[in-house]
């Protein structure tokens, strides 16, 4: 947990220490692979929920003609929890009641998950866009999940005030971010795939020795690849009928590695090349 | 041409001028005198939102603001029910029912990459904690992110200086100079997402002259891996050898308006043009289109867009409005979605991202707003402001990257019957003295 977002960069010795890594390994990366290079930048990291529950409001107590806005103590609002109504933050409790009232009802027998299991991956949930909510409507929530059997969006609203189902919605061709267990996948299909070489080398590079072998070694960020939605070589023209998904790849508590360039198709597991 | 445009905002929405420099240097930082600030807000609109704790906040010269809020994975921050009280208004006058970003579009000169931050991503995805230091005297709030699966320290919730509402050196009653003159403040909340090296600050200013400030900061650190040739690159290392690649950062806002409570409201487009000579200067006339269907459509000179209440009127009859003032944008010309300035379209729950819009509702309608700008009548019409800034970079720009921001405002118009600011002594001005 960083106090100071400009702390991990300003460090002069961390500084002069991690643009020598950047130059040394860009060049491994290029050697190798051409592409995975190696990026002098750490990161804030960490999140948690703490602070009192006073109003959300600004709470600054300035005095007039003293040192101005901005000055005043900060006040902290813990995440709400639990069961809500009306119109703000879908809270975790609620996010696992959407889910669980989504799959209810249970997903037709071809359905299948990432890893191929019978079922549908679950993708994300948010609250439903309804400009005439009021503060004592029923929350209702979409959850999303992707049906690797049909390549498939599948998208559930439920209302959490009546534990149904109200709908839903499906569509091919369309991509949603990847959820944090696809990114992962992803990763790890990259790690053991050729075109996975440079990362590794690169990572091995960056940890003084280390061997590259699980996403958990990694902090990841996952984007998915849609050739509906912009250019790409003919290699990839079916991600976005497909399920595919790039990578910001950092070594965990370490530099960036470079690996936008890199598709890795989750629908048929294999991995392809932007540039 | 600036000195034009000034003009013309300067006879309805003067403020809208003065925030000006506001929007681009960061209020936030400003070392301006202290906004006085008043004592954190009670009762009244807390049950507004439900069980979520609203924003809420009386700036000192006495206009409130209020809005509930929550992070969306993909679209990050997003306000909604916002309403404005000015000072004498005996209730919140209600201007959005939401309002949030829509997209923001990364490709790079080079024509080698792409990024889809909010469809590919998400702003909500990617949001990063805030801490004390990055939002003084304001207020943190946590929320569950559900891709995270981890409560982040998303919001920010503070006020800030903004310098000169007005000024005016006048006489007294009694003959006597009076200088009236006053600074204003601003309610401004934020949230922060970090994409890969950059690093977005998605920002809303709610000012206590009524105007509404969206902006996107983009800071954090170039591309480390993207260098380019003469044409699509600038060095920024020693010599002429490492080109930073040029690229957009295409950014889109949705603003869904709940003017005076309902989602019915008109559209109109303004253009002045040129009409001859008179004796002491060129005759300008200003014409009204209303906008009754979808419309896409480009900015020009002396162009602009309202959006009218049918539900409310100020005390001098007029009805009520918000202006879309934009700021300097270059449109990305390369995508269609992206070749048009101003959308308006009629509401659909489904469309809510401008492109790569997935929501499985909306199947075979298009994925993005240049598809849904198809003629429709508009009886609930909603906004997409496109603003685009080509990134050229320069040696400044290196680690950490100065913060650059691109944006719009909407400014009211006949909201109040005068500025919600007229000091006291002021407040019988209105309108040409018979
Ligand atoms: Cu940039």
């Amino acid at each position: 947990m960083t106090e100071q977002g400009e702390d991990h960069r300003s460090g002069k010795q961390d500084g002069a220490r991690a643009r020598t890594l950047r130059r040394t390994l860009w060049g491994a990366g290029i050697a190798v692979a051409a592409t995975a290079a190696l990026i002098a930048v750490t990161v804030p990291r960490g999140a948690s929920a703490q602070g009192d529950n006073a109003t959300a409001g600004a709470t600054s107590t300035a005095a007039p003609g003293s040192s101005g806005a901005g000055t005043g103590p900060v006040t902290e609002n813990a995440a709400p929890q639990g069961p809500q109504t009306g119109i703000g933050p879908l809270t975790e409790a609620e996010v696992d009641r959407a889910k669980s009232i989504a799959l209810q009802e249970g997903t037709p027998r071809s359905f299948r998950t990432a890893a191929g299991k019978q079922g549908a991956e679950y993708l994300d949930a948010d609250l439903v866009d309804d400009p005439a909510a009021t503060a004592g409507t029923p929350r209702r929530v979409e959850v999303l999940f992707y049906d690797y059997g049909h390549d498939q969006l599948v998208k559930k609203t439920v209302n959490l005030g009546t534990g149904a189902v109200e709908r839903t919605d499906t569509a091919t061709g369309v991509q949603p971010p990847p959820s944090g267990d696809e990114t992962r996948q992803a990763a790890a299909l990259l790690i053991k795939d050729p075109l996975g070489q440079g990362l590794r080398t690169d990572f091995t590079a960056a940890t003084k020795g280390q061997t590259l072998t699980s996403p958990d070694q990694l902090r990841l960020r996952g984007l998915s690849f849609n050739t509906g939605e912009q250019s790409a070589p003919a290699g990839l023209d079916k991600c976005g009928a497909n399920r595919c998904v790039r990578l910001f790849t950092q070594v965990k508590n370490g530099p960036w590695i470079d690996t936008t360039d890199y598709v890795i198709d989750l629908s048929d597991h294999t991995v392809g090349r932007i540039n | 041409m600036t000195h034009i445009l000034n003009a013309r905002r300067a006879l309805g929405a003067a403020s809208a001028l003065l925030l000006l420099p506001a929007l681009f240097t960061g209020a936030m930082t400003s070392s301006a005198a202290a906004a006085p600030d008043a004592a954190p807000d009670a009762a009244p609109d807390a049950a507004r939102c439900g069980t979520a704790r609203p924003i809420t906040k009386t700036l000192p010269s006495g206009t409130r603001w209020t809005m509930c809020w929550r992070i969306s994975g993909t679209k990050g921050l997003v306000l909604e029910k916002i309403a404005y009280q000015p000072k004498k208004e005996p209730k919140p006058v209600t201007v959005l029912a939401s309002a949030a970003l829509a997209q923001v579009n990364v490709p790079y000169d080079s024509g080698e990459v792409e990024y889809n931050d909010l469809s590919d991503i998400g702003f909500g995805n990617t949001a990063v904690d805030i801490s004390p230091s990055e939002c003084p005297g304001g207020a943190i709030s946590s929320v569950y992110i559900p891709q995270q699966e981890l409560n982040v320290k998303a919001l920010c919730v503070t006020t800030a200086p903004h310098g000169y509402a007005y000024r005016s050196d006048d006489y007294d009653a009694h003959g006597n100079p009076k200088k009236y003159t006053a600074q204003g403040s601003d309610l401004v909340v934020f949230s922060v997402s970090q994409l890969g090296w950059y690093e977005y600050v998605t920002q809303w200013n709610f000012s206590d002259d009524g105007t509404i400030t969206a902006k996107v900061g983009a800071t954090g650190d170039l591309s480390p891996n993207d260098y380019s040739g003469e044409g699509t690159g600038w060095p920024i290392g020693k010599g002429d050898h490492d080109r930073a690649t040029s690229h957009y950062h295409s950014v889109f806002w949705r603003l869904d308006f709940a003017l005076d409570g309902s989602s019915k409201a008109k559209v109109e487009q303004y253009d002045t043009a040129k009409a001859g000579l008179g004796t002491g200067s060129a005759i300008l006339k200003t014409t009204r289109t209303a906008v009754t269907k979808e419309l896409a459509a480009t900015s020009a000179l002396r162009r602009w867009w309202r959006v009218v209440s049918t539900a409310g009127k100020n005390t001098d009859q007029h009805p009520r409005s918000w202006e879309l003032v934009q700021q300097h944008s270059d449109h990305y010309d390369a995508h269609a979605y992206t070749s048009k300035d101003v959308y308006f379209t009629q509401y659909r729950a489904c469309e809510q991202l401008a492109s790569g819009n997935s929501d499985p509702a909306c199947a075979g309608r298009g994925t993005s707003v240049d598809r849904w700008t198809n003629g429709e009548t508009l009886t609930h019409p909603v906004m997409w402001v496109n603003v685009g800034f080509h990134h050229i970079p320069r040696d400044e720009d290196q680690t950490p990257m100065p913060m650059h921001w691109q944006g719009f405002q909407l400014a009211p118009r006949d909201v109040t019957a005068m500025s919600p600011l007229t000091p006291d002594a002021l407040a019988g001005n209105n309108g040409q003295a018979h």
